[in-house]
């Protein structure tokens, strides 16, 4: 929790959450890192209070025919430590990462 | 069917079982959703070419280290699954749990509380000011004196100009205000200050500033003054706008332009101070005594230093003896034989400090032996426990638990046990600490009680360790013992009477030091309580009781000599006209608990000096006192300021001065003065009980002048309405004038007594803790091996032994192991009281009465012990005993 150091690998992922790519694939797929090192990179950011996740309504993924996701998003002690890691890792902000206007697209 | 269509499905539904059971099935849905997602990205199944069913196959492998990942939170679920079942187990033993939890808690509470109150006074650096271990005691010492010297004002203008190696040298002198509010003043410790006092203890404002190097001008300083948080409060009710406020000290006008933080209390731990002004300020306010600022004889400055960072305390001391030996040389009427001592720990008194290290080894080691002995009862305790267990750790293995799982299943709860030790514990040492800072009297010496006495986190740190390893060790013994499992023999509950208990040696061993230890503790307890007693019935020569004491300061409150007099004169008419007022007079000094004065005399015409105290007394003391005439008179009204100076010694003074010679008549010179003995009193014990009386010359107040006394008081009546008579007679006089240390004579003499009441107070306790403990422990061994006998009990009661032959059973095993305690004890406690000496009074460390008594006390509570539960063994039914066969 108070260690304040993300590796870039982390840090990319915790900017597509920021951006609104809110559950596992979608990371996967927005950040190009394969789903092995997104996935643990994920718990271990939320370990540590920059995320939190929560898993979508049965109903909703019903609906639509699909496994449950689950959602994660970034908390403000993630935007901080975000912040810094921007500063330090300069191509993290310029580099395109498409924000998504709404955070939980549905994939038909 | 869907596994069997979806194979990377199947890899995660297997990969799933290391995955820890409480994430397991969040995981597997993610991955699901995850690897879907890419099948769906690529086709379907079934459609796909080899080389992206291949890379789904291969997706799922970063499944497999995500599960890895994982296995870090299946240790802690392990972990979190041993507490729970740690806690029930203790749950369901509550007599157990509670008597180790106890025990711990006053181990660790004990050693905190001790700890943490001598640290207090010993240890603690000064509050409020930056980086206290690198300030530094400067003073002058004397080739043949032993103690340090203040140092004079020119002297320190030298120090600060010329050190290469302190950042800054300051100082300060201790020095008491009369603060005069809304009709009344209060008396406040206070220190006049250089002006880089605050600068160099590094010390931040509350409010306002504190003062400055610039606030010196011309080598006077402005009439300005600083508050202590304290009594910003008290005075100022906290406003911020006391900055700026006046504030009268010693009837002078001072504006106040700032307040210290809310930690610094003065340069003197214990004592705090609560007004700061700048020492030139003197210049303006009393040139009296400010022409010492211009004399380089005059010992008045406390000095002080921070060293310069990376500076060592060598080189402090070479770089300050330097200048000394240059200022030897320069001024050499007023500096010959005067060198510097540099010495660390800003804030205590060198004779305090000494006092306490006298008498604190022994509670330290007390409470060590405390500590001790609560080990020793935890570790039986969780034998006894280990023993009864044996079966369940057996079956656990036979059920194929691991070692390692079953071991860190009983190190958690040793673990468990030993935090809720501790957390006890902590409460304990609170309450404790609390109790022995009750104990201290408000002044003793020079050491004013008024110190935090928070609790000492390194001391906690410590016991904490001890207690904690105590508990995971003899945890863990039974798990060692049960891991080259005899599977058959531990599981046949019964399978064998004697000696299937694990550790029982052990345990006999550790009830045997225990009984030991704390006999060592009671027999201290007994010589620390006779000290008590043998101090406390010391005749000091003079009457304690019913005799208050008042202490005012005519100087501070700007009278001079003649109304001095007459102030002090009316004061004692009117007193001694109170109806229920026996006698009234002053006194310079207390017998007890106070400062000293000290004189050279010399018989008239003779070049001899004798070093004697002195107290300077008005006409009625002796009667106040009642000390007994020797020979001569007593002062009278005659004894005027006109008349001959006329002086009476005591019986040692008289001794020395004329030894085998009538001395009343004869004549002596007193500061240069011829002066006539008149009288010879009885000898009183003076500054300390324990030894014998020194020289004391007496002279009236009436020829020897003094603005500053100590009212005394003989009255028979209560000491609030006496308090109030006095306080009342005062304010008649002067209703500015403060009246402080308002206390009976026999609270001056109990306060003398302070080390040893602590002392018997404290050990006492410890004894009789250590006497519950070790009786506790005996009570449990011998109930177990009890308990271990029903069978073999059972056969014997019903082959016809009477109940005598069976409780003797019992108890001769308990008693085997109360004398040997008590052997080993005694010769313990001979060897460990003798380093007592030092603190005992009127006792010797082998006195036989101590041993005996107490040696008896811990055989008979122990025999107690044994006793109840071989009555239990021998009311045992036969039928039921023989029945668990």
């Amino acid at each position: 929790m108070g260690n304040r150091f993300l590796t870039s690998a982390s840090a990319a992922i915790l900017n597509a959450v920021a951006n609104g790519y809110s559950f596992g694939f979608d990371i996967v797929d927005v950040t190009g890192m394969p789903s092995g090192t997104v996935y643990p990179a994920l718990r271990r950011l939320e370990e540590s209070r920059y995320l939190t996740s929560k898993w979508e309504k049965e109903r909703v993924a019903y609906a639509e025919a699909r496994p449950r996701r689950r959602y994660y998003e970034i908390t403000r002690a993630g935007r901080d430590v975000l912040a810094e890691a921007v500063k330090r890792y300069r191509l993290l902000g310029t580099s395109a990462i498409p924000s998504v206007r709404d955070p939980r697209p549905s994939h038909t | 069917v869907k596994l069997v269509s979806r194979p990377y499905l199947l890899l995660i539904a297997l990969l799933g079982v290391i995955v820890p059971r409480r994430l397991r099935a969040d995981w597997r849905e993610e991955w699901a959703a995850e690897l879907q997602h890419r099948e769906r990205l690529l086709a379907d199944w079934d459609r796909l070419d080899r080389a992206h069913r291949w890379e789904l196959l291969r997706r799922s492998s970063g499944a497999f280290c995500d599960a890895l990942w994982l296995q870090r939170q299946r240790w802690e679920d392990d972990v979190v699954q041993d507490v729970r079942f740690g806690v029930r187990l203790l749950l369901k033993s509550p007599v157990f749990t509670t008597i180790a939890i106890v025990t711990l808690a006053l181990g660790i509470g004990i050693n905190t509380a001790i700890f943490s109150v001598v640290n207090a006074l010993l240890l603690r650096p000064l509050g409020g000011v930056t980086d206290p271990e690198r300030l530094v005691r400067i003073s002058r010492q004397y080739a043949d004196r032993t103690s340090p010297s203040d140092s004079s004002y020119p002297d320190y203008l030298d120090y600060r100009d010329q050190t290469s190696t302190m950042s800054a040298v300051a100082f300060r002198v201790p020095t008491a205000f009369h603060v005069s509010g809304a009709g009344h003043s209060d008396r406040v410790d206070g220190e006049l200050i250089s002006s880089n006092y605050f600068e160099a203890l590094g010390v931040r404002a509350a409010q306002g500033r504190l003062i400055l190097p610039s606030d010196d001008r011309d080598g006077a300083a402005d009439e300005v003054a600083v508050l202590s948080f304290r009594l910003w409060q008290r005075q100022f009710g906290a406003q911020p706008s006391a900055i700026g406020a006046t504030i009268k000290l010693d009837g002078r006008s001072f504006a106040v332009i700032g307040v210290a933080d809310e930690r610094f209390s003065g340069a003197t731990i214990g004592t705090p101070r609560d007004i700061w002004i700048p020492v030139l300020t003197l210049r303006r306010t009393d040139p009296a005594i400010a022409v010492r600022l211009d004399r380089r004889r005059a010992s008045w400055v406390e000095m002080f230093g921070r060293l310069k960072p990376g500076a060592t305390l060598e080189q402090a001391r070479s770089d300050l003896s330097a200048i000394a030996v240059r200022l030897e040389r320069a001024f050499p009427d007023t500096n010959a034989h005067a060198r510097v001592r540099v010495d660390p720990g800003l804030g205590r008194d060198v004779e305090v400090e000494q006092e306490l290290r006298r008498f604190a080894y022994v509670p330290f080691s007390a409470a060590s032996l405390v500590l001790l002995i609560a080990c020793a009862n935890v570790a039986a305790l969780l034998l006894a426990r280990a023993a009864s267990r044996a079966r369940e750790i057996g079956m656990r293995f036979a059920l194929g638990a691991g070692r390692i799982r079953v071991i860190r299943q009983l190190l958690t709860e040793g673990g468990v046990l030993a935090l809720a030790g501790v957390i006890a514990g902590l409460l304990v040492g609170r309450w404790l600490t609390g109790w022995l800072a009750s104990l201290l009297p408000d002044r003793y010496l020079f050491l004013t009680f008024n110190v935090d006495f928070g609790l000492d986190w390194r001391v906690f740190a410590f016991t904490l360790a001890v207690a904690t390893a105590t508990g995971l060790v003899f945890a863990v013994v039974p798990a060692l013992k049960a891991s080259r499992p005899d599977l058959v023999s531990a599981l046949k509950a019964s399978a064998s009477p004697r000696g299937s208990g694990v550790g029982h040696g052990t345990r006999r061993i550790l009830v045997i030091t225990q009984v030991a230890l704390s006999l060592v503790l009671l027999i201290a307890a007994g010589l620390c309580v006779q000290t008590l007693r043998n101090a406390a019935a010391i005749d000091t020569g003079y009457n304690v009781d019913h005799v208050l004491t008042a202490r005012l300061d005519l100087a501070k409150q700007n009278y001079n000599e003649s109304r001095g007099r007459a102030f002090q004169r009316q004061l004692i008419e009117r007193l001694q006209a109170m109806p229920g007022i026996d006698v009234a007079a002053f006194a310079v000094t207390l017998p007890l608990n106070d400062g000293r004065w000290e004189n050279p005399v010399r018989r008239a015409g003779d070049s001899t000096r004798i070093q004697t105290f002195e107290n300077i007394v008005s006409t009625r003391y002796f009667d106040v006192m009642e000390v007994p005439l020797v020979v001569g008179r007593r002062f009278s009204d005659i004894d005027d300021e006109h008349a001959p100076h006329v002086a009476i010694l005591n019986q040692t003074l008289a001794r020395m001065m004329w030894p085998n010679q009538h001395p009343v008549g004869k004549s002596l010179t007193f500061k240069g003065q011829p002066v006539q003995v008149v009288g010879v009193v009885r000898d009183i014990k003076g500054r300390n009980l324990f030894e014998r009386p020194g020289p004391m010359l007496y002279l009236p107040i009436s020829q020897y002048y003094e603005p500053a006394v100590v009212i005394h008081v003989r009255a028979s009546m209560s000491t609030p309405a006496l308090a109030q008579i006095v306080q009342r007679e005062v304010q008649t006089l002067d209703r500015d004038l403060p009246l402080y240390n308002i206390k009976m004579l026999d609270e001056h003499l109990r306060a003398t007594l302070t080390p040893q009441r602590l002392l018997a107070y404290v050990i006492s306790a410890f004894g009789v803790l250590a006497l519950v403990l070790a009786t506790v422990g005996l009570y449990g061994l011998v109930s177990y091996i009890v308990t271990e006998h029903t069978p073999e009990i059972g056969i014997r009661v019903a082959l016809g032994a009477r109940k005598a032959q069976i409780v003797a059973l019992f108890m001769s095993q308990g008693l085997g192991m109360i004398f040997l305690g008590v052997g080993i004890g005694l010769a313990a406690a001979s060897a460990l009281t003798r380093l007592m000496k030092g603190v005992l009074f009127g006792v010797s460390p082998l006195d036989p009465f101590t041993l005996m008594a107490v040696a008896l006390l811990l055989i008979g509570s122990s025999t107690l012990a044994c006793y109840v539960p071989a009555r239990r063994a021998a009311r045992t039914d036969p039928n039921v005993a023989l029945q668990y066969e």
